[in-house]
């Protein structure tokens, strides 16, 4: 059965940074299903479910441009007595880090003029409709949150504005329900292409009882494009807890 | 895509002697002498090797830092010999030669060669006091050094039995450690060792001479989901060695000039798929222009050139000239420093077929009548095909640096076809505007830029069909300052160096001043001259006075006024040769 949503999303800036470039930051060719998956959960995300990146169909042709920016060289420690964690505990405690200080100038390549067309389906961790409800029928309880989140896209509310790998590159979307209107890739797309290997998405294992995150793995996938359209494969990952 | 092409290259040019790439374990040194021992370990003489010529050694380069590392069977005087650098506090060169000989002494049972045994006994019964014995080695200064003995032709690390047990510890060494373990990023392969530092990247220009890192993470703001250097970024160990090893080949290695080309602070590097002849003369053509085919030396290269810059500059097909796969894919790559590290600039893969076709449309947008056709003097003639950084030349004073992000830009668009940077044509106006100088490569620049960016129609020669506003303008100013010049010959400063700037920007308010001083200047002329000069200037004048003079004129006008101006001065000095009229001014010089 296929819990399915279909979205266009377009932006001026777009990065999403390779893990082996992240530094002088260099964007993938394309959205990576994790990115995508960032933008679902920004406008409709609960902890009984999970997003999964079906199919991503590129519109525009790739295109690179450079920028610099400022970023910071430091992070805010989590630990310590000035740390998140102790700020979490007591709000007289204010994390802070010197902006001025820390502040180091560098170059991203990003790509310019993006659109894409995502097509994801809804896992349903949690059956239950209500905390302490029984749970209901799987299809009944994806339909809740689909339902949820299509009423959301239409009227274009978000927890917080979706962006295309950076805060700064804010994505704008539409929710495609009518199949007939889907747009089509530019022609500059037609053809295969081999993208390489490219971020799947990061499976976390979690110790049961404290909660603990004990590793974090990422996963590679090797991007195929067909006349613009990316196949995203199955997570090599379980998803149910 | 970046790290896996130039993994897929490695295979290709491990394949290739020319390009010496080295093994795992070892790398190319340049070695600046050699130690000739005896067999049984005593000093005959040190001896120099030219240092043009790389020397295959054990282990992957000199260790960084500033701890005690020596090398195995090469290093420097400071290790090798125990020489006391300068600068360097007592004790310096001493200790780091006794770390030398213990590393060797440790293990000369385990290897076993009489050749390493030798070594060993010069090292126990060396002292650095002798050094002064050996001017020699005063001379080879911080250079490196290996041993032979004598006698023998090869190295002592190129005796088999100290390689096999070099290659059995690296194999051994890698196991043993806490290896952590991953997919790799570049080949995909599930559990792998991942690299926890990336190979150093040498010869990108202005970058640490030590090379620098395009994988590397050295702050807490770089690091992510707790990981720590480079584990950041999975990547196995041996695609590590081999997409570094590639690229120092493209960059450094002996095949390097025909991979590598800078451009402005951008350090390029492209190569084919697979083994292509527009790969070997395609840096020539980039990099040098049309000068290329002047300094080529070989006659096969010469002929490649030739067919190639004929192809992009007549409109030719090259695919048709010969049988080149035009379907090769074709990768360039562009690298910028930063302190330590490497910033790509732009990376973009294509076919041969397409990057030249791209090249051939980027001529057309920039081809203008030539200004000098044939060398003057000492000047070189003006190349059909202009290099790029000599067009990055042109948008800044002579000696400065053009800007950082110019010409990565620049070669995006001609690679890409993409249009050109917007910050080019505003550095070309400016400059014209500081020194009043249009010549062929700024007039060639602006047009380019005029034509794909803003689709104007601009022809190659003078237009007399054109009655764009700011071009007529451009023309009647040449007109002006040539007849200042034919009536007042030799002046310092003519009407170009007081009035260009005014006249290209608020034309109103300076060309009815002009056309004044014109008739005075016009007085001086002679006979056909003068009839001819007031003919010409009728003629722009009426197609102009329509709408009069334009109040100002904004930055794509400025542009199609230097073209105007260009177009007419060198109809002008044309002209005037053709009909061999007396000599009334000096020869151009623009």
């Amino acid at each position: 059965m296929n819990f399915g949503i279909t979205l266009k999303i377009s932006g001026n800036y777009a990065l999403f940074s390779r893990p082996e470039m992240k530094v002088e930051r260099v964007s993938y060719d394309v959205i990576t299903p994790s990115a995508a998956r960032g933008v679902l959960e920004a406008i409709y995300w609960k902890p009984q479910i999970r997003w999964v990146i079906d199919e991503i169909t590129v519109l525009k042709p790739v295109r690179f441009t450079n920028i610099r920016r400022n970023e910071v060289a430091s992070k805010i420690s989590v630990k310590g007595a000035a740390g998140v964690n102790a700020a979490m505990k007591n709000p007289e405690i204010v994390p802070h880090m010197a902006v001025d200080e820390n502040r180091q100038q560098r170059a991203s390549m990003v790509l310019k003029d993006v659109a894409y067309v995502i097509r994801a389906h809804v896992v349903v961790l949690d059956q239950r409709l209500e905390k302490g409800s029984d749970p209901v029928a799987e299809n009944e309880a994806a339909g809740k949150h689909l339902e949820m989140f299509k009423r959301r896209a239409r009227s274009g509310q978000v927890f917080h504005q979706p962006y295309f790998g950076c805060r700064e590159f804010p994505v704008d979307f539409e929710l495609i329900e009518d199949e007939a209107a889907l747009p089509t890739p530019d022609s500059a797309l037609l053809g295969e292409k081999d993208l390489g290997y490219m971020l799947h998405d990061i499976e976390f294992s979690q110790d049961r009882a404290t909660k603990k995150v004990k590793s974090t793995t990422p996963h590679f996938f090797r991007a195929q494009m067909s006349d613009g359209v990316i196949r995203v494969p199955a997570l090599p990952f379980p998803l149910k807890r | 895509m970046i790290l896996q092409s130039l993994y897929k290259l490695y295979e290709r040019l491990a394949d290739d002697p020319e390009y010496g790439l080295p093994l795992r374990g070892f790398s190319s040194q340049k070695v600046s002498f050699k130690l000739v021992l005896k067999p049984d370990g005593s000093l005959l003489e040190p001896q120099s090797v030219d240092p043009k010529v790389q020397t295959l050694v054990l282990g992957e380069g000199k260790p960084p830092g500033s701890g005690i590392n020596p090398c195995f069977l090469w290093d420097n005087q400071t290790y090798l010999l125990g020489r006391q650098p300068e600068d360097k506090k007592d004790g310096f060169g001493q200790d780091r030669f006794e770390a030398f000989r213990a590393r060797h002494l440790a293990v000369e049972q385990e290897i076993g060669s009489p050749a390493f045994s030798a070594v060993c006994r010069f090292l126990e019964a060396w002292n650095p006091e002798r050094l002064s014995e050996y001017p020699l080695l005063e001379e080879a200064g911080t250079g490196f050094g290996v041993f032979q003995i004598q006698g023998e032709r090869g190295y002592v690390h190129d005796d088999p039995v100290v390689r096999a047990w070099w290659n059995k510890t690296q194999t051994a060494g890698e196991a043993s450690s806490a290896a952590v373990l991953g997919q790799c990023l570049i080949t995909g392969e599930q559990q792998v060792e991942i690299a926890r530092l990336h190979p150093k990247i040498k010869g990108v220009v202005g970058a640490q001479s030590a090379g620098a890192s395009i994988v590397s993470f050295n702050a807490t703001a770089y690091e992510s989901y707790g990981k720590e250097q480079s584990y950041n970024s999975p990547v196995g160990e041996e695609a590590a060695f081999c997409y570094g090893t590639a690229l120092n080949a493209l960059l450094s290695g002996p095949m390097a000039s025909r991979h590598r080309l800078r451009i402005g602070d951008t350090s390029c590097v492209f190569w084919t798929e697979k083994k292509c002849p527009v790969e070997d003369v395609f840096a020539e053509l980039l990099g040098s222009g049309s000068f290329a085919v002047e300094e080529a030396q070989d006659p096969d290269k010469l002929d490649q050139l030739k067919r190639l810059l004929k192809a992009v500059t007549s409109g030719g097909r090259y695919a048709d000239l010969d049988d080149v796969e035009a379907g090769t894919p074709f990768f360039l790559l562009g690298l910028a420093p930063n302190a330590a590290r490497l910033s790509v600039r732009f990376f973009y893969n294509s076919t041969v077929g397409d990057t030249l076709e791209r090249l051939r449309e980027h001529h057309a947008c920039m081809q203008i009548v030539r200004e000098f056709e044939q060398p003057v003097g000492k000047r070189f003639a003006d190349p059909e095909f202009p290099p790029l950084w000599a067009l990055l030349r042109e948008t800044v004073r002579r000696g400065d640096d053009p800007a950082p992000l110019l010409g990565g830009a620049l070669m995006r668009a001609v690679i890409t076809g993409s249009p050109y940077p917007v910050g080019l044509y505003a550095a070309i106006l400016r400059r014209i505007q500081a020194d009043r100088t249009i010549n062929y490569l700024r007039a060639a620049t602006l047009k380019a830029v005029l034509v794909r960016n803003y689709s104007f129609k601009l022809k190659t020669m003078l237009d007399t069909d054109n009655t764009d506003p700011a071009y007529l303008l451009g023309r009647l100013f040449a007109v002006l300052e040539k007849t200042q010049l034919d009536a007042l010959p030799g002046l310092n400063a003519t009407i170009r160096d007081r009035f260009y700037s005014a006249a290209s920007a608020t034309p109103a308010s300076v060309f009815p001043r002009l056309l004044r001083t014109y008739q005075h200047h016009l007085g001086k002329l002679l006979g056909g001259a003068k009839v001819n000069r007031e003919r010409l200037l009728q003629d722009i004048m009426e197609a102009i006075s329509s709408g009069g003079f334009p109040r100002q004129l904004n930055l794509q006008e400025q542009g199609i006024f230097a073209i105007g101006y260009y177009h007419q001065r060198k109809s002008l000095f044309t002209a005037k040769a053709k009909n061999a009229e007396p000599e009334t001014s000096e020869p151009a010089t623009l």
